[in-house]
């Protein structure tokens, strides 16, 4: 990495307190991590032990919890499943400080693309808004966006569990097909790039059949006992959908969801978790309920709402 | 209302109890939140409504989740007064509309030429302060007015026309509804109440009288109640938390919890039939297929879990009463899920 008078230390602790980066810090960060993420490749060998974050959506202060609970980067490895941001109410700390920490700690924090790392999500569900609120223009979220094309998209975890945002492709029923991609463009809105971003397990119906989200398919038990098969795979870790109790595990636990953002939009009451692997590959859940920060910390005049909209 | 001397000892009895300015200030709140709401999915495209723009001071664009939540709210409604217009075409017919807020259903009925039609005569009725500041709405704008209403403005406090009634109301004190005698309301024939998310405001035992007030006066009619149900699963407890936080707590949902609950309400206060749906069910299965198609692609919706969790969470009642057993067996609500 070259030298800079960016000093990654000086920001972790500034954002950890709450506060936002500067616009021009912003544009170092984002630069830098694409230079960084260019190196590495659409599926990203990781070594255990190492603990799994599934979606987080803004709720920064549930990620501090993540931190407090799994233990600090670098001290613990970490691999991110994608949606830091949208919902939540501190999308631009959240993208900040793993930004930060990843660009800190390179070898010891992943972070993945999910469906919600693009421009047109974006700027349904929150992430454009916080911006253009937080900085009074759109030229952070362009960073941001800009950034999100060159994430990784998967990662195996000891040659033995693959880990993805969403799930499986009907495109790339083998990882190496995954490999030769080109991930460096807006998610689109179909072919494999998206399906693996946007595919849910289906645990009633075999096969592939197109997702009600409009967008991937869903697949079942034949699907992935047939991709861990041939791609001589023991398990899939992925995130992307909701869990009350902050994970599922399915078929026959060869696939677990994790899901990392408690009390979902301040507003569904579920737990969270995030998965430690060990180094005999062991998958332990650590869950966990939404921080007492979170609960309570009023989102400030940055924000147009203060509580979740209700059918009222 | 002045709050009578009471012995020290006296105990106020369970629901029954004076709701508190703020909280009668935060009930009143919901309404623009419901306005507000509906103008987004209006803007987005989900259904046709030129009139409610007028109530809302800053349109917000919502999630799309609520968008498509009003939406579904909006068009049952449309399709249930539909089937009831249906069951008594060709006669004089009332839709009372109980907390009615700044709701535009008269207005787009008007306009489509569903009152005129139907022989329908509307009436609307809420706290007084919504009543003056609706009826200084509609002086503002020619848009909400039609030749006959502007000559039948008595005051401040009432509208009277030919077809539209609009006055104040207390639904916790059952002195006020002598307001009805003012807006002419015939208890001789079929009338339909509305009442979307307000008798859940309200004490258990005055939703109950206002529920019963309605059966016992009215032979041919209908009882439509859109309100939150389920306060004891994780999403339930949460929703009853931040809607206090919000200042308008859901005073009777722990009485009527679950479904059966709320058909044994109507059921226990005089209504021969109660047809209940989950709005899930209603929009998986009552609301017209076109519709669901024409309005699915009009946004990104990224939000099926908590979805099916906030749908679920809410319930159409339908009560219906008649003396026409033929008339009670006709409706379609809770028969569409099978």
């Amino acid at each position: 990495m070259n030298t800079s008078s960016l000093n990654l230390d000086y920001c972790i602790e500034k954002l950890q307190r709450g506060e936002i980066l500067p616009e021009n810090t912003i544009k170092e960060i984002t630069d830098k991590m694409k230079e960084l993420l260019i190196g590495e490749s659409n599926v990203q060998e990781i070594r255990s032990p190492v603990t799994v974050v599934g979606d987080v959506h803004g709720q920064f202060y549930d990620v501090l919890e993540i931190f407090k609970i799994g233990g600090q980067c670098p001290n613990t490895n970490y691999l991110f499943l994608g949606d830091y941001v949208d919902r939540g109410y501190h999308s631009v700390e959240t993208i900040s400080l793993l930004t930060c920490l990843k660009l800190r700690y390179p070898s010891r924090i992943t972070l993945l693309r999910g469906n919600h790392e693009s421009r047109q999500i974006t700027q349904v569900y929150g992430f454009y808004g916080e911006c253009m609120r937080k900085y009074g223009n759109p030229t952070v979220w362009k960073y941001f966006t800009e950034m999100f094309d060159y994430l990784s998209v998967a990662a195996i975890i000891d040659d033995a569990i693959y880990c993805v945002h969403g799930g499986l492709s009907p495109s790339a029923p083998a990882i190496d097909q995954i490999k030769v991609l080109d991930r460096f463009q807006e998610v689109p809105n179909e072919g494999a790039l998206s399906d693996i971003l946007w595919s849910d397990p289906d645990p009633e119906r075999d096969g592939f059949v197109e997702s009600q989200r409009g967008a991937g398919y869903s697949y079942g038990k034949d699907v992935v006992m047939r991709f861990l098969h041939t791609n001589k795979m023991q398990h899939i870790i992925r995130a992307h959908q909701l869990c009350m109790d902050g994970y599922q595990t399915l078929f026959d636990n060869r696939l677990s969801t994790v899901w990392s953002a408690p009390n979902y939009c301040y507003r569904c009451g579920n737990m969270a978790s995030i998965v430690e692997v060990n180094e005999k590959l062991e998958r332990y859940f650590n869950t966990y309920a939404a921080a007492p920060d979170s609960l309570s910390n009023k989102p400030n005049l940055d924000t147009n709402k203060e509580l979740p909209d209700y059918f009222l | 209302m002045a709050s009578p001397q009471l012995p020290s000892n006296f105990h106020i009895p369970l629901g029954i109890r004076h709701i508190k300015k703020s909280h009668k200030e935060s009930i009143i709140g919901t309404n623009d939140d419901a306005a507000s709401c509906k103008l987004s999915a209006v803007n987005v495209g989900y259904y046709s409504d030129p009139f409610v723009k007028y109530f809302v001071k800053s349109p917000i664009r919502r999630q799309p989740l609520i968008n498509r939540g009003f939406f579904s709210r909006v068009e049952c409604i449309e399709q249930l007064v539909e089937q009831f217009n249906g069951q008594y075409s060709g006669v004089k017919k009332q839709i009372v509309s109980l907390g009615c807020g700044f709701d535009t259903y008269y207005f787009r009925l008007k306009s489509r030429g569903t009152i005129d039609k139907e022989n329908i005569v509307y009436v609307e009725v809420d706290y007084d302060q919504v009543i003056t500041n609706k009826i200084k709405i509609i002086q503002n704008h020619k848009e909400l007015q039609d030749t006959e209403k502007l000559s039948s403005m008595t005051n401040h406090q009432i509208i009277k026309s030919d077809t539209y009634r609009l006055g104040p109301i207390d639904l916790t004190n059952m002195d006020t509804f002598k307001i009805f005698e003012q807006l002419e309301l015939d208890y001789n024939c079929p009338t339909l109440f509305i009442s979307e998310c307000v008798l859940v405001y309200i004490p258990t035992n005055c939703g109950n009288q206002v529920i019963e007030w309605a059966s016992k006066n009215f032979t041919e009619s209908g009882f439509i109640t859109y309100e939150q149900i389920k306060p004891y699963d994780e999403f339930g407890k949460m929703m009853i938390k931040n809607i206090e936080m919000k200042g308008c707590p859901l005073l009777s949902i722990e009485s009527f919890p679950e479904i059966e609950d709320q058909r044994k309400r109507y059921n226990n206060l005089g209504w021969n039939k109660t047809e209940i749906l989950d709005m899930r069910e209603v929009y998986n299965h009552f609301i017209n297929k076109d519709r669901i198609k024409e309005t699915n692609k009009l946004e990104i919706f990224d939000e099926f879990e908590e979805w099916d969790l906030i749908q679920s969470h809410y319930v159409y009642v339908f009560a219906i009463k008649s003396k026409n057993e033929q008339i009670l067996n006709s409706y379609h609500f809770e028969d569409t899920k099978n």
